[in-house]
């Protein structure tokens, strides 16, 4: 089957003081995880632009994961709460435009969580797999 | 782009950290094909001197006027190879750091597909550094003063050492006295030594300080600025001290360069615990209650002297249901010193502490804990479900949690050893300085390791309880280390501050308010003639809540512009 | 205050350029912003000082040729300006009030006039419709209250009219009330007690056949609506949304007519989406070809995100797009749902916040948390 082939791209926007930090821990602490992801970082989930997520699944990203604090632990007071309603908003677009919002996850996931963001990659790298390829990926009429 | 870019590529073995996962000579090779590239090396520790001293040459003989560095996580190392960079010649944020080491080779062991992805992170760099603009390192003029909001230990000890330094300390205390919960104690584990002996020594020190102004019943109503220059409004009676302030609309402006925050916590209320009966049966009193009994030395509860004392341990602490999932790190010393004390005073008395586990931690902390035993303290794991009334006692139903069965336990005296717990006013304190708070609503210090007495915030910085639960040896530490830290930028006059704030193109700014809207610390507002936005880069966090919000992109964030984001997203797709 | 303006002969239009003469006259306003007929025949809208000049006033013309919100913003942004009365209809009052939330207009010195809308034509189609004889607007009016999408024959209203479903004034400082109404016996209208002494009208009973009517219509539209979203989904599920806009040119002229589009430059239009030439060569390697003009699904999808809570459904965008795409009909249908996540209803009250740069601690708590 193609789909056992199949290794999907994820983009993760993750914010620097917690998520990006957890990445760090899953490699201090040496805990595997699928390489399908990879990562760019921002300073806060509140600044990931829609558009950077849409440019990613446009291209042909199979998946984008963002990844920010815990409601309650922004670095910055409010920016993953503010981020919470901008992807909710984007995810329903995608959906209703046709498009497949399941390719995007929002993750909260905190510096101590090491464990949580190599589980988290795992899990997206599976069900991704399961998924198959963005279409958009071969899409020229882009 | 005016001219081409020169950038250095430079990719870090880490020992056999990233090369034996990462075929190094592959990702160098790669990296010479990538566009704007005019070197590409690789070298065992990028990190050492002569690591760095690639960097430098290069910069200087090849005229690189960008470098990026793939090795570890610029949360380790994007300080140093930045002063590298500078050093030859490069502006430090023309400089991008691809992290294939926590990110790359710890974390996966196919040797191909990590070889890959390093390639790809090393070309998303590369992207995004080609896009880079060179950024000014700033600094800023420092109002010598500290505001201490508090007048418990941790305030105490931070304004003193303060106002030792030589600069004005402002103390604000909400109640009418200074001491704080300490003054509410009698003595002190493990010396078991009365807090009379040094406390009201302390408050007369803070008192008699010249450089020291004191703001009883007082309250800050309002924080304007930022690290170097806050304005601090404080209203309420003003009590000793020389130093000035300016009144304005009811209020004390106080104008200093650092804040400590130094409020406190809350004892936990048991009402909250029914079960216990707390308020219901006078034999059921707090840890704190029981401290003025015993200073007292009055243990009798309606006239009869307790026989059988039981302290029940993690009220209100590591309780999930409460939301108070955390330990309170102090209860356990404090019963163990209450009950040794029950002991001196009642020696016939049989003292039954239940416990869920004993953490008597800290220095003479498990010696502390054999003396209680060893004073005859019988100590017994279990969980208290229930305690009610029988004639003149009360008797508690509790598991027993080693034997694993319930059995019943008649008391005189029941002594709920309370936890701490957020103050009422956390919120209010938060909105104020707009500091964030972890989850268990203590507020959040800046690194958990490394910036444990920082914030979020730059020039405030906490002391003592209201950043978590701590005892008075801890406090006292942290308000030092608060008040040195609050003098450093009082000591140097200046303070950097980040150079990734956001910007605002007046040309494309429509004026809309939204970023104003969205900002948490009031960096952006509109001016009032032109009706576009400006930041003031000063109060700006760099965090970007305002340019995601922004759609004409008209304000953005330096060094995370829309550009660099989008070609790191094309080359990683790619 | 309920009141009649006063109709004679039949004359309804007179009797409404009468009333706004009266708002001059009276000095409640320095200017009534209204659409007017320029001497070759075109309607546009016009910011008015002379009394003279509002005999040429035709604020219940069937075209709409952009959305008026757009040009209310200019004239009252800030100070000193004048004191102006826009006449309004009520998809262009809505759009108004999501641009002063954006503080691109101020309803500070204004008066919004929102008057009944029974649709509108296209430009080219009220232009087809005069030259085959002209509009008779009562009848117009009379077809519409029946349901009717073409009330003459081959001319079909606006798309975006024939699914509007809140052609009715609702807010605004003065409703003019067409729906229902024996207009020979005046036109109700509602407004301030003050303002209604001030320009001596006396009270008088509502029509009572409004509600009905509006109900009825609304159903009717409502209907239409529904099916439309109904085809559109669908086609946007079969053909995806670079389907649906691939013949898009982006000629942004979608984004140019939106009233709620409001960047001075957008970003689409900014040297972030200007690529050097040897990217279009890596993107077409990449993909084995590469569509030109490039990112016009993600040029769509962006504006989606930056404007579609706020899309009170007017339709300009599917007149101005030279492709024929059903940009409104995807804007609307996207924007129907996700303005229901937020429980946000555009154009509905000023003092209702833009969902995105507001936020609560206590909502979606369960989003992010997914283990």
């Amino acid at each position: 089957m193609e789909t056992t082939d199949f290794e999907p791209k994820i983009v993760a926007f993750l914010c620097n003081w917690c998520t990006y930090t957890g990445a760090d821990l899953a490699g201090t602490s040496r805990i595997q995880y699928p390489p399908n992801v990879r990562i760019i970082r921002l300073m806060c989930s509140g600044s990931v632009d829609p558009t950077y997520v849409l440019k990613a699944l446009l291209d042909g990203a199979d998946g984008v994961l963002i990844g920010g604090c815990h409601p309650g632990d922004c670095h910055y007071q409010s920016g993953n709460y503010k981020a919470r309603r901008r992807i909710i908003a984007l995810k329903e677009i995608l959906k209703q435009s046709g498009l497949e919002e399941d390719r995007v996850w929002l993750r909260w996931i905190s510096a101590s969580e090491g464990q949580r963001f190599a589980d988290t990659v795992t899990q997206m790298t599976e069900f991704l797999k399961e998924k198959g390829p963005n279409p958009m990926r071969r899409e020229w009429a882009v | 782009m005016t001219s081409r870019p020169r950038i250095g590529v430079y990719i870090c073995h880490c020992g056999t950290n990233i090369a034996a996962t990462v075929d190094v000579e592959a990702v160098t090779e790669f990296a010479q094909t990538l566009p704007g590239v005019v070197v590409a090396r690789q070298y065992t520790y990028m990190c050492s001197e002569p690591g760095q001293a690639l960097i430098k040459e290069d910069g200087r003989k090849l005229g690189l006027d960008r470098v990026v560095v793939a090795s570890c996580s610029p949360r380790m190392h994007e300080p140093t190879f930045r002063a590298a960079s500078q050093e030859g010649g490069v502006n430090p944020y023309r400089f991008e750091m691809a992290n294939i080491r926590e990110q790359c080779s710890w974390v996966h062991q196919d040797r191909g597909e990590a070889t890959e992805k390093a390639k790809a992170l090393v070309a998303a760099a590369v992207a995004k550094a080609i896009r880079l603009e060179p950024l000014e390192e700033r600094e800023v003029g420092v109002t010598p003063g500290v505001v201490v909001i508090g007048g418990g230990v941790a305030g105490l000890v931070a304004a003193l050492d303060v106002a030792n330094a030589g600069f004005p300390a402002y103390i604000v205390e909400k109640s009418d006295h200074l001491g704080g919960r300490v003054a509410e104690l009698n003595r002190t584990f493990p010396e078991l030594e009365p807090v009379s002996e040094w406390l009201p020594a302390l408050i007369e020190r803070v008192q008699a300080h010249p450089n020291i102004t004191l703001f009883l019943k007082a309250q800050v109503v309002g924080v304007e600025g930022y690290v170097g220059s806050f304005e601090v409004a404080v209203t309420g009676s003003r009590g000793t001290g020389e130093q000035g302030s300016r009144e304005q609309g009811g209020a004390h402006v106080l104008s200093v360069g650092a804040i400590i925050v130094a409020t406190g916590y809350n004892v936990f209320d048991p009402h909250a615990k029914p079960e216990f009966g707390y308020g219901r049966y006078p034999q059921v009193i707090t840890t704190l209650e029981m401290e003025r009994r015993l200073a007292e030395g009055d243990l009798a509860v309606d006239g009869r002297v307790p026989q059988e004392v039981v302290f029940i341990k993690c009220v209100g602490s590591r309780d999930v249901r409460l939301g108070h999932s955390y330990c309170s790190r102090v209860c356990c010393q404090v019963s163990g010193k209450q009950a040794q004390l029950v002991r001196q005073l009642l020696p016939e008395s049989r003292v039954t502490v239940f416990y869920i586990d004993v953490r008597a931690f800290g220095k003479r902390g498990e010696e502390f804990y054999d003396e209680a035993r060893r004073a005859g303290v019988r100590y017994r794991r279990g969980n208290v479900s229930e305690i009610y009334r029988r004639g003149d006692r009360v008797v508690l139903r509790v598991e027993d949690t080693l034997l694993r069965k319930t059995v019943e336990q008649e008391a005189d005296l029941v002594v709920l050893a309370v936890g701490m717990e957020p103050r009422e006013d956390v919120d209010d304190v938060a909105a104020l300085l707009k500091l964030p708070r972890s989850a268990d609503g203590f507020f959040l210090e800046a690194h958990p390791k490394l910036r444990p007495v920082d914030t979020a915030v730059d020039g405030v910085f906490l002391a003592g309880c209201c950043q978590g639960p701590k005892d008075i040896p801890d406090t006292v530490a942290q308000a030092k280390a608060a008040a040195a830290s609050a003098l450093i930028p009082l000591l140097r006059g200046t303070v950097p501050i980040i150079s990734e704030t956001a910007v605002v193109d007046s040309d494309l700014c429509a004026g809309c308010g939204m970023c104003v809207e969205v900002c948490p610390f009031d960096a952006p507002a509109l001016d009032p003639l032109w009706g576009v936005s400006r930041v003031n880069a000063v109060l700006c966090k760099g965090c970007g809540a305002c340019a995601v919000t922004c759609p004409s992109k008209a304000i953005r964030v330096q060094h995370f512009t829309p550009d660099q984001i989008l070609a790191q997203v094309d080359a990683l797709v790619e | 205050m309920q009141a009649r303006i006063p109709v004679e002969g039949n004359d309804v239009l007179a009797a409404v350029r009468g009333f706004l003469r009266r708002l001059l006259e009276e000095k409640v306003v320095d200017g009534v912003l209204v659409l007017m007929e320029t001497p070759s025949g075109s309607v546009i809208p016009a910011l008015v000082a002379d009394t003279a000049l509002l005999d040429a006033a035709d604020p219940l013309a069937p075209v709409m040729g952009l959305n008026a919100a757009r040009v209310v913003g200019p004239v009252s942004i800030r100070e000193p300006r004048g004191r102006v009365a826009a006449v309004l209809r009520p998809c262009e009052y809505r759009a108004l009030i999501e641009l002063v939330k954006l503080q691109q207009a101020s309803l500070e010195d204004l008066v919004t006039v929102v008057v009944d809308c029974p649709g509108a034509y296209t430009v080219p189609d009220y232009g087809a419709v005069r030259a085959d004889g002209g509009v008779d607007r009562a009848a117009l009016l009379e077809a519409v209250q029946r349901g009717e999408l073409a009330p003459q024959d081959v001319y079909a209203l606006r798309d975006g009219c024939q699914m509007c479903e809140k052609p009715h004034a609702e807010g605004g400082d003065i409703q003019v009330e067409l729906f229902g109404a024996d207009l020979s016996a005046g036109i109700p209208i509602s407004l301030p007690d003050e303002l209604g002494k001030r320009l001596g009208l006396d009270a008088a009973e509502a029509d009572d056949r409004r509600a009905e009517v509006v109900e009825k219509l609304v159903a009717a539209r409502t209907k239409v609506r529904d099916e439309r979203f109904a085809e559109i989904r669908g086609r946007l599920e079969k053909e995806g949304v670079e389907g649906v806009f691939a013949a898009c040119v982006r000629c942004h002229n979608c984004m140019t007519t939106c009233p709620i589009c409001y960047c001075k430059t957008c970003l689409f239009k900014s040297p972030i989406f200007e690529h050097e030439p040897i990217q279009y060569m890596n993107w077409a390697q990449r993909k084995g070809a590469y569509r030109l003009p490039a990112d016009t699904v993600l040029f769509h999808l962006t504006r989606l995100n930056h404007m579609v809570l706020s899309c009170i459904g007017c339709g300009v965008c599917t007149d101005a797009c030279p492709a024929d795409l059903p940009v409104a009909r995807v804007f609307r249908a996207v924007g129907h749902e996700v303005q229901a996540v937020f429980e946000y209803v555009p154009g509905r009250d000023v003092e209702e916040p833009l969902p995105l740069i507001t936020f609560r601690e206590d909502e979606w708590s369960e989003v992010g948390e997914e283990r």
